[in-house]
C-alpha cells in the first residue's frame, strides 16, 4: 500500500470495529501516514463529548407501558369488530327472521357482492370526507368510561368528533366525561361525583375511546368490514328500505363467564348484540348506526346514532380539551417517586390494602395503588375513615383483563357500599392498581 | 438475541443481526428492541435537542408509533437505520415547534434558560454548544457525517444508512470533513487534544 492508498482510506481506521490489517501495516512503517493518522484520531477526540448523559430511569418503563396500551387498544379493535362480523355469517339466516329483512339479491352470490359492494362504497364515501360529527345516544353513566352500557339507565347524549388529514384529530364528549386526541396526546377530563374534576394526559393511541373507538375511523371501519365480508364469501343481512341501504351483524357476547356473569352486559363486546347500519342508498354514505343487546328479557336498544355531519368546518381549538383550574391532573403510581413495588401481592392482598388505607387515611400508602387518586380533597373526605365490612374472594368475569374482588364498607357518613373492586396488573413491571369499582 | 440485545455498545452490524427478521412485532420483541435502542436514541435526540428532558420525550413518541405502526413497518429490513430517521425527523419537527413557541409565546424573556437544568445536563450541554461550534464551520453534509460518529458514536456502515447514501460517500465526507477540522480545531482548542 502506498501513501495515496492510504490517505484514500485511512478514515476506516476511525470506524468502529476491527481495525483493517493493510491500513495498520502502513503506519507500522509510514511515520508521516502515522502522524497525520493521530492527528485526526486527537480531532475527534476533542470532539468527542466527556459528560456522559444518564436518561431517567424510568424512561424504559413509561415506553412499555404505553406500548402496553396500545397493544390493549388494538386488540380490543380487532375484537370489536372482528368476531361479530364472523358470527353474523353464520347467524344470518335467523337474522333475515328476526328483522323482517328481504335479500337486494336472489342468490347467495349475489347477496355477497352487494353487501360487499355497499360496504366498499361506503367505505369511499367516507374516504373522501374531511370531517366528521356524530351525535348519538347511549345507555351509559354520565361520567364514566365510554365503554359502559347498563341497559336499565336513560339515554346519555354522547357527541363525536373526526377530522382526517396528515394528523388524524378526534373529540368524544358525554355530559360529565370528555377526552380529545389533538395529534401530539390525548388529554380526558372527567366530573366524578365528588371532588375536583380529575384529568389525564395520554398518548395520542390510548385506549380512552373503548368501544367507541372504531367510529373515530368510519373509513377503516368499513373498509375491514368490506375485506371481512369478502374473505369469507360475505353473507351479510342487507335491507333496501326507504332510500336507505340496512347492514346488519349479530354478535355473540364475548369474554369468560365460567366463574362469573357480572362482567356480562356490561359493555357492547361482553353483550349478544345486533348491530344495525343505515347507509344512504344515493351517496353510500353512513347514515346511522344501532345498537341493541339482549339481555335475556328483551331486546334493548342502547347505542344510536342520531345524526351524522359531513365536512363541517371545525376549529382547531375543538380537539384540545378545556381542563378545569381545579382539575387534579391524574398520575400512577410509578410516575410517583417512593412508591412501593407490589407485584408480589395477591389480588385479594391488593383489595385489602387498599381499603385499609383508606380505612386509616394512609394517602401515602394509597399512593401505591392508586396513583394521586385520592390526592382529592374530595374523595378523601367521603372515603377516608371507612370502616370494612368484608373482602371476599376475587374473580374473573368477560373479558376484563384484571381482576374483580367483592366488598362491602361503611362510610363515615354511614352509607354502606357493596360493589367490586376492579384490580389489574397486566402491565410490564406487574404492578397492581385500582381501575374501578368504587 | 439477549447477549447481543444486552450489548448497549454495539455497532450496526450486530443490531441488524438482531432485528434481520424485521421490524419487532411483539411486546416481548419490542422490549428487547427498547432495550438495545433506548440509551442510544436518546443520547441522538439530546444532540439534536440541547435538552435531555425533551429528547426523551421525543424517543418515547418514536418508540411507541413504532410499535403501533408496526404492521405498517414490517417490511422495514433496516431497522436501526429507520428508527434513526425517525428520531432524527421527530427531532427536527421538535425543534420547529419549539421556535415557534419561543417567537410567539416567549416574548421579551427569550429562550429558557437551560442553567436551570440539573449540573450535570449544564455540562452536557456546554460541551455539546463547544463541539457544535467546530461544526457549524463544515458544509453541513460533512458535519452531520462527523456528528454521528463522534456524537452518537454509530459506525460508518450505520451512518450510510441513516444519511441514505453509500458508504463510499460517508467516508469521502468525514475524510473532507477531518481535513476542515485540522486546520479549526488545532489552533482554536489548543492545549484541548
Amino acid at each position: 500500500m502506498n501513501c495515496r492508498e492510504f490517505r484514500k482510506r485511512q478514515v476506516e481506521l476511525l470506524d468502529i470495529g476491527p481495525m483493517p490489517a493493510d491500513l495498520l501495516r502502513h503506519i507500522e512503517e509510514c511515520p508521516q501516514c502515522a502522524r497525520e493518522h493521530a492527528e485526526s484520531q486527537a480531532v475527534l477526540s476533542a470532539l468527542s463529548p466527556t459528560q456522559e448523559i444518564s436518561m431517567s430511569s424510568d424512561l424504559k418503563e413509561r415506553i412499555m407501558s404505553r406500548a402496553t396500551e396500545v397493544d390493549s387498544l388494538q386488540h380490543s379493535r380487532k375484537r370489536v369488530w372482528a368476531r361479530p362480523m364472523q358470527f353474523a355469517l353464520a347467524a344470518v339466516m335467523v337474522l333475515a327472521v328476526v328483522l323482517g329483512g328481504s335479500w337486494l339479491a336472489g342468490h347467495n352470490a349475489g347477496r355477497q357482492g352487494s353487501a360487499s359492494a355497499i360496504l366498499s362504497d361506503a367505505a369511499e364515501a367516507a374516504a373522501a370526507v374531511h370531517t366528521v360529527h356524530i351525535t348519538a345516544r347511549m345507555r351509559t353513566p354520565a361520567n364514566d368510561n365510554f365503554d359502559l352500557i347498563m341497559a336499565d339507565s336513560e339515554f346519555t347524549p354522547v357527541e363525536i368528533w373526526t377530522q382526517s388529514g396528515d394528523v388524524s384529530k378526534w373529540r368524544i364528549e358525554k355530559p360529565a366525561r370528555v377526552a380529545a386526541m389533538d395529534g401530539k396526546s390525548t388529554v380526558m377530563v372527567v366530573q366524578p361525583g365528588v371532588g375536583s374534576p380529575m384529568a389525564w394526559d395520554f398518548p395520542p393511541t390510548s385506549g380512552v375511546a373503548g368501544w367507541l373507538a372504531p367510529l373515530l375511523d368510519v373509513n377503516s371501519l368499513l373498509r375491514y368490514e368490506r375485506e371481512t365480508a369478502s374473505r369469507d364469501g360475505s353473507k351479510v343481512s342487507v335491507e333496501k328500505k326507504q332510500g336507505r341501504i340496512l347492514l346488519t351483524i349479530q354478535a355473540a357476547a364475548k369474554g369468560n363467564f365460567s366463574e362469573s356473569d357480572y362482567a356480562k352486559n356490561k359493555s357492547v363486546l361482553e353483550s349478544d348484540n345486533i348491530r344495525v347500519y343505515a347507509f344512504d342508498a344515493q351517496t353510500r354514505r353512513l347514515e346511522g348506526m344501532e345498537v341493541y343487546i339482549d339481555t335475556g328479557a328483551g331486546r334493548t336498544l342502547v347505542f344510536e346514532i342520531t345524526g351524522i355531519e359531513y365536512d363541517t368546518p371545525v376549529t382547531a381549538s375543538l380537539f384540545e380539551v378545556q381542563v378545569p383550574k381545579d382539575a387534579v391532573w391524574q398520575k400512577s403510581a410509578s410516575e410517583i417517586p417512593g412508591t412501593a413495588d407490589n407485584s408480589d401481592m395477591t389480588p385479594k392482598q391488593v383489595a385489602e390494602a387498599f381499603f385499609a388505607a383508606m380505612a386509616s387515611e394512609d394517602w401515602d400508602a394509597m399512593r401505591n395503588y392508586a396513583g394521586n387518586l385520592f390526592d382529592n380533597k374530595g374523595l378523601r373526605d367521603r372515603f377516608g375513615g371507612l370502616t370494612i365490612v368484608s373482602i371476599g374472594e376475587p374473580f374473573k368475569s368477560g373479558l376484563y383483563r384484571g381482576w374483580f374482588v367483592p366488598y362491602e364498607v361503611k362510610l363515615k357518613s354511614g352509607e354502606v357500599k357493596k360493589h367490586n373492586l376492579a384490580i389489574r396488573n397486566d402491565n410490564p413491571r406487574h404492578q397492581w392498581h385500582f381501575d374501578g369499582g368504587f | 438475541m439477549e447477549t447481543a440485545a444486552t450489548d448497549m455498545t454495539m455497532g450496526c452490524t450486530e443490531t441488524e443481526e438482531v432485528w434481520a427478521s424485521g421490524w419487532p412485532r411483539s411486546i416481548r420483541e419490542f422490549e428487547t428492541f427498547v432495550d438495545v435502542f433506548l440509551d442510544r436514541l436518546v443520547r441522538f435526540a439530546f444532540h439534536r435537542l440541547g435538552n435531555l428532558e425533551e429528547a426523551e420525550d421525543v424517543v418515547q413518541d418514536v418508540l411507541v408509533k413504532a410499535y403501533a405502526d408496526r404492521e405498517k413497518l414490517r417490511r422495514v429490513k433496516q431497522v436501526s437505520a429507520y428508527t434513526y430517521r425517525m428520531t432524527a425527523n421527530a427531532c427536527a419537527d421538535h425543534r420547529r415547534r419549539r421556535t415557534v413557541l419561543s417567537l410567539d409565546d416567549i416574548g421579551a424573556e427569550g429562550i429558557p434558560d437551560q442553567r436551570d437544568e440539573a449540573s450535570q445536563q449544564i455540562e452536557a450541554v456546554e460541551e455539546l454548544e463547544r463541539i457544535e461550534q467546530y461544526l457549524r464551520r463544515l458544509p453541513r453534509r460533512q458535519a452531520e457525517v462527523i456528528a454521528l460518529r463522534v456524537l452518537d458514536q454509530l459506525s460508518l456502515a450505520d451512518i450510510a444508512e441513516i444519511v441514505g447514501c453509500g458508504l463510499p460517500t460517508v467516508k469521502a465526507r468525514l475524510r473532507y470533513g477531518l481535513q476542515k477540522l485540522h486546520r479549526i480545531v488545532p489552533r482554536e482548542m489548543e492545549g484541548s487534544i
